[in-house]
């Protein structure tokens, strides 16, 4: 098909580009675990959330599975209006990525440990939004708590839990309180990056 | 070298190809690439509009080209910039479809390939990282050097020939190269806690998916798969294999269809499952691997044995052994 020497020799530059191009991705985004390491490669990783230098990267989804303990992190309402909600507290906001939810409750609650002067910003600015859009207008009371799960109490109750007959809260154990706080009548926007 | 590595990778690619075969795989590369960017209008139609970013307003974790677009036009360019998003819309979608129709002008293929260059670094700024696009952004890339005379079909030059076949490697490569790497970082995090063989690996993850997660929409599968753990686990060791071997199949063209169709069935699962959507995913695999052109004419089983990494070394003795 190539029959002319200065055909091969494109051919031959093409097929040395594709292995150049192939290798430099792989060195990119197979090390991209420590390429945020090196200063001057540092600098193209603008954004915080990942280490991969755009649009090279090397998909660690679900490369590491989680151990049978977790700990996560969940808002507590104590009280609306004044009435106190009860023992099964937990909020379990409906209508918004359950996902982001809790990475918002991770952001606002490492945030609160390292910066505790910063802690009332970061829940007036993450966290008001969500409470007001799940409990509603009025004064509400609330706590941001670390809590403790055992996927093996999910394990054995994954009957009840396929047909919809178990909350994600009922597995929730406390370990301890990290803020608390009593809403007035502000704050209801900032909903949008989760729904 | 690299005919070296070709060769020593390349497991019975079929008889040997002729002038007038590899002119058929030009011209359906060609048509495949027609089709790329009849979907890629379409797509930035439906879910790549870039006018959904006006209400998210500015990026709150910039990747580095809209970090380089903001220090250009300066803080708040994404409401300026898209103050006019009809015009924005109209010229990616015209774009789109004139790479379709007039593949052989390199401006519109250009054009799509910055489109998804700028469109996925923005739908990434906002601190959280989605994958499933990013392979827009590399076949666009590597489409953008389809010669010009790719619009011709059948009367194109045979060096242009070759390089149309030389891009859709390219394209197919990338594509191979990452699901090798995310099967790679499978196996060392499992690996590093000795979970890869354990029976429960998969069930943690999937127990854990339903806790931090949007309800799956196979929730009713989770009792059968927690109650056979081994079984769950094996699906996943299968999941990784294919995965670490993607890359290797791009030297065994009998395994082009079987690897696309199995990915696509995977996805199909693991959205199922754990969530996620791959759906634009999905057509590329269809479009790279299921309709490669490099693919044999007539599928053969005991073809794609062979072709298997690793699994298929018995079969590949056996055939020898018949002196096949």
């Amino acid at each position: 098909m190539l029959n002319s020497p200065y055909s091969m020799r494109r051919y031959r530059r093409g097929s040395c580009g594709i292995a150049f191009f192939l290798a430099g991705y792989l060195c990119i985004a197979g090390s991209s675990m420590l390429i945020h390491r090196l200063p001057i490669l540092s600098e193209l990783r603008v954004g915080a959330a990942t280490s991969e230098i755009f649009p090279f990267f090397a998909w660690t989804l679900y490369s590491v599975p989680p151990g049978w303990e977790k700990v996560n992190f969940a808002i507590v309402v104590h009280s609306i209006d004044g009435a106190a909600v009860g023992e099964a507290g937990y909020m379990i906001p409906q209508g918004i990525k359950y996902n982001k939810y809790l990475k918002r409750l991770r952001w606002a609650a490492e945030e609160c440990v390292r910066r505790p002067e910063r802690c009332e910003g970061v829940v007036r600015q993450l966290l008001y939004p969500i409470v007001r859009s799940s409990v509603g207008e009025g004064e509400v009371e609330f706590s941001l708590v670390r809590v403790k799960i055992d996927l093996r109490e999910i394990r054995g109750d994954i009957e009840k839990i396929a047909k919809g007959k178990e909350a994600r809260a009922d597995y929730y154990r406390l370990v301890e309180t990290i803020e608390h706080w009593k809403m007035g009548e502000e704050a209801s926007a900032g909903l949008d990056s989760l729904l | 070298m690299l005919r070296r590595t070709r060769l020593f990778w390349a497991v019975n690619p079929g008889p040997p190809r002729t002038l007038a075969g590899f002119r058929r795989a030009a011209v359906e590369v060609a048509w495949l690439a027609r089709f790329f960017y009849l979907f890629s209008a379409f797509g930035i139609h439906t879910d790549f509009h870039y006018t959904r970013f006006l209400e998210k307003g500015d990026p709150s974790d910039p990747l580095w080209p809209i970090a380089l677009l903001g220090s250009l036009f300066g803080d708040g360019w994404v409401g300026r910039a898209l103050g006019a998003p009809m015009m924005v819309y109209v010229v990616s979608v015209f774009v789109g479809w004139m790479a379709a129709f007039f593949p052989g002008f390199w401006v519109w293929r250009f054009g799509v390939f910055l489109y998804f260059f700028f469109y996925i670094a923005l739908e990434n700024s906002y601190a959280v990282l989605h994958h499933a696009h990013h392979f827009y952004v590399y076949v666009s890339f590597a489409l953008v050097f389809l010669p010009a005379s790719v619009g011709r079909g059948g009367r194109m030059s045979r060096q242009d020939g070759m390089r149309c076949i030389q891009v859709f490697w390219l394209a197919q490569a990338v594509l191979l190269l990452a699901y090798s790497l995310a099967g790679f970082w499978k196996l060392a995090g499992y690996s590093s806690r000795f979970a890869l063989l354990s029976a429960d690996g998969f069930i943690r993850v999937l127990l854990d998916h339903w806790m931090t997660n949007q309800l799956p929409l196979f929730l009713p599968l989770y009792p059968f798969l927690v109650e056979h753990g081994a079984f769950a686990q094996f699906l996943f060791l299968c999941v990784v294999y294919i995965q670490v071997g993607a890359f290797v199949v791009w030297f065994r063209p009998h395994l082009h269809r079987p690897l696309g169709m199995m990915l696509i069935v995977f996805h199909v699962l693991a959205e199922g499952l754990v969530g996620g959507r791959f759906d634009w995913g999905k057509v590329l695999l269809g479009l790279l691997l299921v309709f490669s052109p490099f693919s044999p004419e007539r599928f053969s089983w005991f073809g794609a044995a062979q072709s298997l990494p690793l699994l298929g070394i018995p079969f590949r003795f056996y055939a020898r052994y018949r002196g096949w």
